[in-house]
C-alpha cells in the first residue's frame, strides 16, 4: 500500500527531472540551428508577394510600420545604425513597395533614410524607381531620384532626365523644369534644355513664369550659338578659343550674344561655354 | 422551386443564429474600431491604410465565416442524418443542394453588406478627419472591392459544396477548400512569376506546365481582388470588372452543378 502511494510522486519526479535534463540537451543541440537561421538571408520581396495572398496591402502596411517604429526608436534613443542594419531597412522597404508599389510612405522614408542618413543613394534610387513606374502621377518620386543623381551620385545627365520626367507630371512645380534644363545644359546638352524649356513655355500661362522661362531660353540660345562657333573654330584652327571675342575676330560670329541675366559668357579650356551669371540674375 | 426557397430560408436563419456568426462580428467590430488609430501611425498614406485595414478585415472575417459556417451547415445534415428526413419528403437531391447553396449565399451577402457597412463607416470617419493631402477616398472602387469579395466568398461556398458532395468528413472538406483558396489566390502570381522568367531561377518546363494546368483548373481568386485599386483609386476598366464577375459566376455555376450531379449519385449510409 505504502509503495503505491509513493509510486506516483517518484515516477512523476523522475519524469520532471528527465524532462528538464532533456530540455537542456535540446537547447544545446538547437544552438547551432538558431545561429544558422539568424544568418539566413532575408527573403526576396517576390516570395512575400506569393505568401501574402490577397492581404498584400495589409502586409505591406505592416512591414512598413515595423521599419518606421524600428528606425524611429533608434533615432529617439540616439543609437547609431550600422551598414548591415541599413541593408535590412532597405530590404524591408523593398518588400513593402514590392507588395504595394503604389504605397507612398516607403518611398519617402527610403529617400530620407537611405539617401541622406545611410549614404546609399544607389539603393534609394533603386527603391524609388519602382515608385516612379507605379505612381505615374506623382512628381515627387522622379524629383527625389533626380536630386539623388545630381547631389549624391554626381550624374547630371541622369539627374536632368529624372527632373524632366518629374516636371511633366501633374502638379509639378515649374521650378523642376528650370532645374532640369540647367542640369542638362551643364552636361553639354544645351539644345535639349532649350527644347525642354520651349515645351514648358507652351504649357505655362502664368506671366512671371513665362518671363522667367523666356529669359532662360534666351541665355541658353546664347550658349548654343557660342558652342557652335567654338566647334567651328576648333575645326578650323585645331584649338579652343580662349575668350568669346576670339570668335568675333576669327569671323565666326558678328557679335557676342548678350546674357539676359546680365552675366558674361566665357569658354573653359575644354571648350565648354558658360556664363558668369550661372543662369541667375546678377546683382548689380 | 418552392422547395429550394424553403430550404434556403431555413439555411439562412440557421446561419444567422449560429454563435460563430455572432463571435466573428464582435471581432470585426473591434478590428474596425482600431482602424482609426492604426491608420494614423502612417505619415502619409493614411486613407490608403484605412482602406487596406477595413477591406482586409471584411475579407478575412468573411473567409473564416464562409469556411467554417459553410462546412458546418452542410455537414450537420449529413452527420446528424437529418438529410434522410429532408430527402424522404418530395425534395429532389439537386433541389436540396440548390436550396442549401442559395441559403448560404444569402447569408454571405448579408454578412458582407453588414461588414462592408462597418468598414465603410470606419474609413469614412478617417476620411472625414483627415485632409486630402493624406489621400482621397474612392467610394465606387470601395464598393466594387466589397462586391468582388462577396463573389469570391460565394465561389468558395460552391467549392465547399463540391467537396462535400463526395467527401464524408467535414474536416476534409474544410481542408480541401482552404487549399483551393490558397492556390486560387497565388496561382496567377506564380504563373506570371514563372513565365516572366525570374532572374537566376531555372524553371523546369514540366513545372511550368503543371502551374499552367493548375491555373485553368483552380479558381483564379486574384481576379476578384480589387483592394489595391480601391486603396489607391487606380483605374479599372469596365471590361476587367465584367469579365471578373462573369468568371466568378460561371465558376460557381460549374461547381454547384458538379456538386448536384455527384450528390444525386451518392449513397448515404
Amino acid at each position: 500500500m505504502m509503495s503505491r502511494t509513493l509510486l506516483f510522486p517518484i515516477v512523476f519526479g523522475f519524469l520532471v527531472i528527465g524532462e528538464c535534463f532533456v530540455l537542456g540537451r535540446v537547447q544545446v543541440s538547437r544552438q547551432g540551428l538558431l545561429k544558422e537561421s539568424a544568418e539566413i538571408q532575408p527573403l526576396p520581396a517576390g516570395v512575400f508577394k506569393l505568401i501574402a495572398l490577397d492581404y498584400r496591402d495589409v502586409v505591406a502596411d505592416f512591414v512598413f510600420s515595423r521599419v518606421l517604429s524600428f528606425y524611429g526608436g533608434k533615432l529617439n534613443r540616439r543609437e547609431s545604425i550600422d551598414e548591415e542594419t541599413y541593408r535590412v531597412i532597405y530590404n524591408r522597404l523593398d518588400i513593402a513597395s514590392e507588395l504595394d508599389p503604389h504605397f507612398v510612405d516607403p518611398y519617402f522614408l527610403g529617400e530620407a533614410v537611405l539617401a541622406w542618413a545611410a549614404g546609399m543613394p544607389t539603393e534609394a534610387n533603386a527603391l524609388l524607381d519602382r515608385g516612379r513606374r507605379a505612381r505615374t502621377d506623382d512628381w515627387n518620386i522622379p524629383f527625389f531620384m533626380g536630386f539623388n543623381a545630381f547631389y549624391f551620385l554626381h550624374d547630371n545627365v541622369r539627374a536632368a532626365e529624372y527632373l524632366m520626367e518629374s516636371s511633366h507630371r501633374p502638379a509639378s512645380s515649374p521650378l523642376v523644369g528650370l532645374l532640369a534644363a540647367r542640369l542638362a545644359s551643364k552636361s553639354g546638352e544645351t539644345e535639349t534644355a532649350i527644347g525642354f524649356l520651349e515645351q514648358m513655355l507652351t504649357q505655362t500661362e502664368d506671366q512671371s513664369t513665362r518671363e522667367g522661362l523666356q529669359r532662360r531660353i534666351g541665355a541658353l540660345r546664347g550658349v548654343a550659338i557660342l558652342e557652335q562657333a567654338v566647334k567651328d573654330y576648333r575645326a578650323q584652327f585645331g584649338r579652343v578659343p580662349s575668350v568669346p571675342e576670339d570668335l568675333v575676330r576669327a569671323g565666326m560670329l558678328h557679335e557676342i550674344p548678350p546674357d539676359p541675366y546680365g552675366g558674361t559668357f566665357y569658354i573653359t579650356p575644354e571648350g565648354r561655354v558658360w556664363t558668369t551669371s550661372d543662369l541667375r540674375p546678377v546683382k548689380s | 422551386m418552392r422547395n429550394i426557397g424553403a430550404i434556403a430560408k431555413i439555411t439562412f436563419w440557421e446561419g444567422l443564429r449560429s454563435r460563430l456568426f455572432f463571435a466573428l462580428f464582435v471581432i470585426a467590430l473591434l478590428a474596425f474600431s482600431g482602424t482609426y488609430t492604426l491608420s494614423y501611425l502612417f505619415p502619409r498614406d493614411v486613407i490608403k491604410v484605412a482602406v487596406d485595414l477595413s477591406l482586409g478585415t471584411t475579407s478575412l472575417i468573411g473567409l473564416i465565416l464562409t469556411l467554417f459556417l459553410g462546412t458546418q451547415l452542410l455537414a450537420k445534415d449529413l452527420e446528424k442524418r437529418t438529410i434522410h428526413m429532408v430527402l424522404a419528403k418530395a425534395v429532389s437531391r439537386s433541389e436540396y443542394v440548390l436550396g442549401k447553396f442559395t441559403g448560404l449565399s444569402l447569408m454571405i451577402i448579408c454578412s458582407v453588406v453588414l461588414l462592408g457597412g462597418f468598414a465603410a463607416l470606419a474609413t469614412w470617419t478617417v476620411d472625414r478627419l483627415t485632409s486630402d493631402a493624406y489621400g482621397v477616398m474612392h467610394w465606387p472602387l470601395f464598393v466594387l472591392s466589397l462586391s468582388t469579395i462577396m463573389l469570391m466568398l460565394i465561389l468558395l461556398v460552391s467549392i465547399i459544396f463540391f467537396f462535400s458532395s463526395f467527401v464524408s468528413s467535414t474536416f476534409l472538406a474544410l481542408g480541401l477548400t482552404s487549399v483551393v483558396y490558397l492556390i486560387g489566390q497565388s496561382v496567377e502570381e506564380l504563373k506570371e512569376f514563372l513565365t516572366q522568367g525570374a532572374e537566376g531561377l531555372a524553371v523546369s518546363p514540366v513545372f511550368l506546365k503543371v502551374v499552367t494546368v493548375a491555373y485553368y483548373i483552380f479558381p483564379n481568386l486574384a481576379a476578384l481582388d480589387f483592394k489595391t485599386q480601391a486603396a489607391h483609386g487606380l483605374v479599372v476598366s469596365p471590361s476587367t470588372i465584367i469579365y471578373a464577375v462573369l468568371y466568378a459566376m460561371l465558376y460557381t455555376a460549374i461547381m454547384i452543378s458538379a456538386a448536384a450531379w455527384i450528390f444525386q449519385r451518392r449513397e448515404f449510409p
